[in-house]
């Protein structure tokens, strides 16, 4: 069965750990959304929670990745 | 003697219901207060945080549950079996003064006490705490500590009116009058984004003078009901313009169609007026509507016996005349009740409670779970 899109979120409002590599925000189950960089690198934008069957569309563009990568190189 | 019974069901990974296990259960269940037989204090208010659940009783005790991990329960997770609280632990009093406020939001709460003193406790990567720049844990480096509550700087002159979290932001109404917020601003949810995208410390939040008389916390925006002004809502956040014309909208249309008292709900990502014309009910409702957390209408038995509203992240309960609680909206983790058809959403209310165990006396939506305490 296809859900339907929880809601979009915009990149600055995920928390991004530069040792994991993820991106994750709340979800409303209690558990957290989660995509890994290297997927929105791919072009993926959906977020999607391990908990439940709820996802978000992320809204970013290319260039908003930039500064996450840089965390990495740190 | 009279005694108080706490049921719930819904999301439960982290120990939140406080039943001494981490099953989601879409059945009432009964929560377990460590070390009290029988509560024979009323609960007066139950808040739940992304993974943890405060309850405040009538004479200011505050009895915490669920995940405790960042110190957002108020106890010191250094200490054996506080990292996670499977059962309803009372939080000592400081100083031996009553609580009289909870708040809770994704990793934290905030909590006041008879004197006025404000403490936030846990984690808040925006501003959550309150506490000052950049202070985003109140963990404490000591296992001697027994709390994990810090005061914040905030005078609340002759006490608060109500204070409530969404997951990333705080506002408090104090007893003059004056607003107040923090945490995340990133949708300019308490002040104008130019100025700053997380707020530290509690700021005045501006309504040109009008008085207001309520207010809710969504994720994404801050609504505020206002006595006077052009319009009856201010809303502050994203899409601020759109959503005051659509709240409006919603607020001329009850009153049009005569029902003169509601009250204001909100689950995260939606705001709803709950009215009544004196005979009958209805459900007004703006926002995402992705898992029907919008009612188009109240089935009829309900226009006529819905009578309290409380709202959940993303699912909404109702407590009717006949003392029966049902819930719509988003019900994956059992919050809404036994599902009978396929499927995560219910659009029209299901009941969860058939009012026989006891009379009802609070309800509370919370994160993906539904409260019930009843009177026995």
């Amino acid at each position: 069965m296809s859900e339907a899109i929880y809601d979009q979120i915009e990149i600055e409002d995920f928390t991004f750990d530069a040792t994991t590599e993820l991106f994750t925000y709340p979800c409303p189950c209690g558990d957290r959304f989660q995509i890994a960089l290297v997927d929105l690198e791919g072009g993926d934008d959906i977020a999607v929670c391990p908990s439940c069957s709820l996802m978000v569309k992320i809204i970013f563009e290319s260039e908003d990745l930039k500064e996450y990568q840089d965390q990495l190189d740190m | 003697m009279v005694g108080y019974d706490i049921l719930c069901c819904g999301s439960n990974g982290n120990y939140q219901l406080g039943t001494g296990t981490s099953e989601d259960s879409a059945v009432l269940q009964n929560a377990v207060m460590r070390g009290v037989d029988r509560l024979t204090t009323k609960p007066t208010s139950i808040r739940c945080g992304g993974n943890h659940t405060l309850m405040l009783v009538e004479l200011g005790d505050v009895f915490v549950a669920g995940d405790n991990s960042k110190g957002q329960c108020g106890l010191n997770p250094q200490i054996d079996g506080q990292n996670c609280l499977s059962q309803f632990t009372k939080l000592p009093r400081l100083n031996g003064k009553r609580w009289t406020h909870i708040s809770a939001g994704w990793d934290f709460s905030v909590l006041i006490n008879e004197n006025h003193e404000v403490y936030a406790c846990g984690e808040g990567l925006n501003g959550e705490l309150g506490l000052g720049e950049l202070v985003t844990s109140t963990l404490s480096k000591s296992e001697e500590d027994k709390f994990t509550l810090l005061r914040i700087n905030l005078d609340v002159g002759s006490g608060v009116r109500s204070i409530k979290s969404s997951i990333h932001h705080t506002v408090i109404l104090l007893k003059s009058g004056v607003l107040l917020g923090w945490g995340n601003n990133k949708k300019g949810q308490l002040t104008p984004v130019s100025l700053s995208k997380l707020v530290w410390s509690p700021q005045t939040i501006e309504v040109d003078g009008n008085r207001v008389i309520g207010f809710n916390v969504c994720r994404d925006f801050t609504c505020i009901e206002l006595a006077s002004g052009r319009r009856r809502f201010r809303i502050l956040g994203k899409n601020a313009e759109e959503l005051e014309e659509e709240a409006h909208q919603m607020f001329q249309g009850l009153t049009e169609n005569g029902y003169d008292s509601f009250t204001v709900h909100n689950m995260w990502t939606s705001l709803h007026l709950f009215g009544s014309n004196g005979e009958n009910a209805t459900v007004s409702s703006m926002g995402n509507n992705s898992h029907s957390q919008r009612l188009e209408s109240l089935p009829d038995q309900l226009q006529k016996d819905a009578m309290v509203c409380s709202l959940g992240s993303e699912h909404g309960l109702f407590l009717t005349m006949s003392n029966k609680v049902y819930a719509w909206g988003w019900g994956e983790h059992g919050n809404c009740g036994v599902q009978k058809e396929e499927g995560t959403v219910f659009a029209t209310p299901n009941e969860i409670y058939d009012g026989r165990a006891g009379r009802v006396v609070l309800i509370q939506g919370g994160c993906a779970t539904s409260w019930v305490v009843t009177q026995n």
